[in-house]
């Protein structure tokens, strides 16, 4: 345990602490101020819609996964450019430890960042709209996002060192165009794992039947979803899976490969 | 097997007839040798396949073909074994956002050492780094990253530790304490491998030295043996003279001189001793009447020593 803890440790301290936090933090903040600029010039009403089909998929479908991708590229693989691996592979740990420490750091460390802005993007709909309800909603689909990138960027950033220009391609054509035009797929849609978590908490139990929602809700949530259905445990089931997916391709990875080039 | 010079008769370290490519380049050729308590100098040219050997041994890089072991076991698929071992690497890896405490402190915890702070602060003190220990490793000059390195290999109290070029940037000074603290280090029992393409510098280390070239295992054997393989290489020697045939034919008869070879103004001359060639040359010039324009040892480089050892050109 206090290895796995000490590898959380320094490699927070690697991830942020930096100057591209700042950045990463800016552009995890724009969301939040795209809807003050809109809350204060619009209805409650158009502002609570304007959220949910504008602001919400901006925060899971770009601004989480982009700083995912930058941060899970480098969990690992930093190490490996910086060729600071040796110093983590030459110990007396497994394989899957190491790469089960990063990956909860790594997750931790987006998080932090993007949930802030997460964060502030509640607090502007709770201050243009009047609803804070929806907070726990929206940071919970952010965690579960943040993990379903950063657990794939990790294995990615390791292979290769432009993990960051095909996380954004990943990003653009998987996730953005493909699984949006066909349904079929879009379970597949890590954002969208997010996004069910989200509509299953706001839905709860009253998805289908149409009881207790409003019908304006419900068609905000389908077109969010494109054909997922909402649910908190299913999307934690599949990002966990994926993560575990992650720890265990890394461990073999790292027997496997050289460390260094 | 154990006569060659290659193989030590308690060998900790085992490797027989490994290899290592990358693509189509071919870093380590075929090598066998092994390694026992004491240090032993890895001496080669750079590109001679030190660092890829070392990083095998290390269990950083898996071989091509061949096998090695350390502490009987392969490091590649046993990682207890890391339990024994330290690496200080020649790359200028380090974590500069860590104090340097802090970064001898994670080794020590990533190990599994009982108490890290008490074992970080006794690895600190070996390399002489205590009162830096405090600040950033980005703010650290190129010698004090090294000695830090060196702290860090040596928390886990390892019985077997590799050393890459680990005098690189050290002062005067911050050398003959880092070589004291090798040499004390072997005393103890350890075995310490410790790379370099620098003769004079693997001597003062080492009194076992393996010689490596192109990937290939040029020569083995105590540091006397190779001091004695080199001097006994013929060296090049360019004189541009005014009058080069005369001088070229005076030389000739010269005990110190191989060979002479005069093209237009120039003579190449292969000679064993360069010091004697030197003190005679001027006076020889001067009786001949003859004006020296130039006096240039040619080809001297310690790859070109290492290719005349393995090659014999």
């Amino acid at each position: 345990m206090t290895r796995f803890l000490a590898i959380i440790r320094v490699t927070l301290l690697q991830l942020i602490g930096r100057r591209r936090s700042i950045g990463l933090l800016v552009l995890a903040a724009v969301p939040a101020v795209i809807l003050l600029l809109v809350g204060i010039n619009e209805a409650e009403r158009e502002t609570e819609e304007f959220f949910r089909r504008g602001i919400l998929p901006l925060i899971l479908g770009v601004t989480v996964p982009i700083i995912a991708i930058i941060l899970g590229s480098g969990s690992l693989g930093d190490e490996r450019t910086h060729k600071t691996i040796s110093y983590l592979a030459l110990r007396p740990i497994r394989r899957e430890v190491i790469a089960a420490a990063k990956l909860t750091a790594t997750w931790l460390a987006s998080f932090l960042v993007a949930g802030s802005g997460a964060f502030l993007a509640a607090i502007a709909l709770g201050i243009t709209v009047g609803s804070w309800d929806e907070m726990l909603a929206i940071m919970i689909a952010t965690a579960i996002t943040t993990l379903g990138f950063v657990a794939i960027m990790q294995v990615v950033g390791y292979l290769t060192d432009r993990a960051v220009v095909i996380g954004l391609g990943y990003l653009l054509i998987w996730e953005g165009i493909v699984t949006g035009a066909a349904s079929a797929v879009a379970t597949t849609s890590i954002w969208r794992m997010g996004a069910s978590a989200y509509a299953g908490i706001i839905a709860g139990d009253h998805w289908g039947s149409a009881l207790g929602l409003e019908a304006r809700v419900v068609a905000d949530l389908e077109d969010l979803l494109a054909g997922v259905l909402p649910g908190v445990w299913g999307a934690l089931f599949k990002v966990l899976g994926i993560s575990v997916v992650s720890v265990v391709a890394l461990g073999y990875l790292m027997r496997d490969r050289d460390l260094v080039s | 097997m154990t006569t060659s010079p290659a193989f030590v008769s308690n060998p900790t370290i085992e490797i027989a007839e490994i290899s290592k490519w990358f693509g189509q380049k071919v870093a380590v050729s075929n090598v066998s040798c092994s390694f026992g308590p004491g240090i032993t100098g890895l001496l080669g040219p750079n590109g001679a396949g030190k660092t890829t050997l070392l990083r095998m041994m290390a269990g950083l890089i898996q071989p091509s073909r061949g096998s090695l072991s350390v502490l009987g076991t392969n490091p590649r698929s046993d990682t207890a074994v890391f339990q024994k071992v330290g690496l200080v690497p020649e790359d200028d890896a380090v974590y500069g956002f860590l104090t340097g405490r802090r970064f001898v402190e994670y080794g020590a915890e990533l190990a599994g050492v009982r108490n890290p702070s008490s074992a970080a602060a006794h690895a600190i003190t070996a390399v002489g780094m205590d009162d830096a220990a405090g600040r950033r490793i980005e703010g650290y000059s190129k010698g004090m990253r090294q000695r830090i390195k060196v702290a860090g290999a040596l928390v886990n109290d390892p019985e077997v530790l590799y050393l890459d070029e680990p005098l690189n940037g050290a002062d005067p000074v911050q050398r003959v304490r880092l070589i004291e603290l090798f040499h004390r280090l072997a005393d103890e029992g350890r075995t310490v491998v410790v790379s370099s393409p620098v003769l004079e510098e693997v001597e003062k280390m080492a009194t076992r030295v393996i010689a490596m070239v192109d990937g290939r295992l040029a020569a083995a054997g105590d540091s006397a043996a190779i001091r004695a393989a080199f001097t006994d290489i013929p060296y090049r020697v360019r004189i541009d003279a005014d009058v080069p045939r005369k001088l070229g034919s005076a030389l000739l008869s010269q005990d110190v001189i191989r060979s002479v070879e005069v093209i237009d103004q120039t003579i190449h001359v292969q000679t064993d001793d360069l010091g004697n060639l030197g003190r005679m040359l001027p006076s020889l010039a001067q009786s001949l009447d003859v004006r020296l324009t130039l006096v240039q040892p040619e080809d001297l480089s310690l790859e070109s020593v290492f290719r005349y050892l393995v090659h014999g050109r």
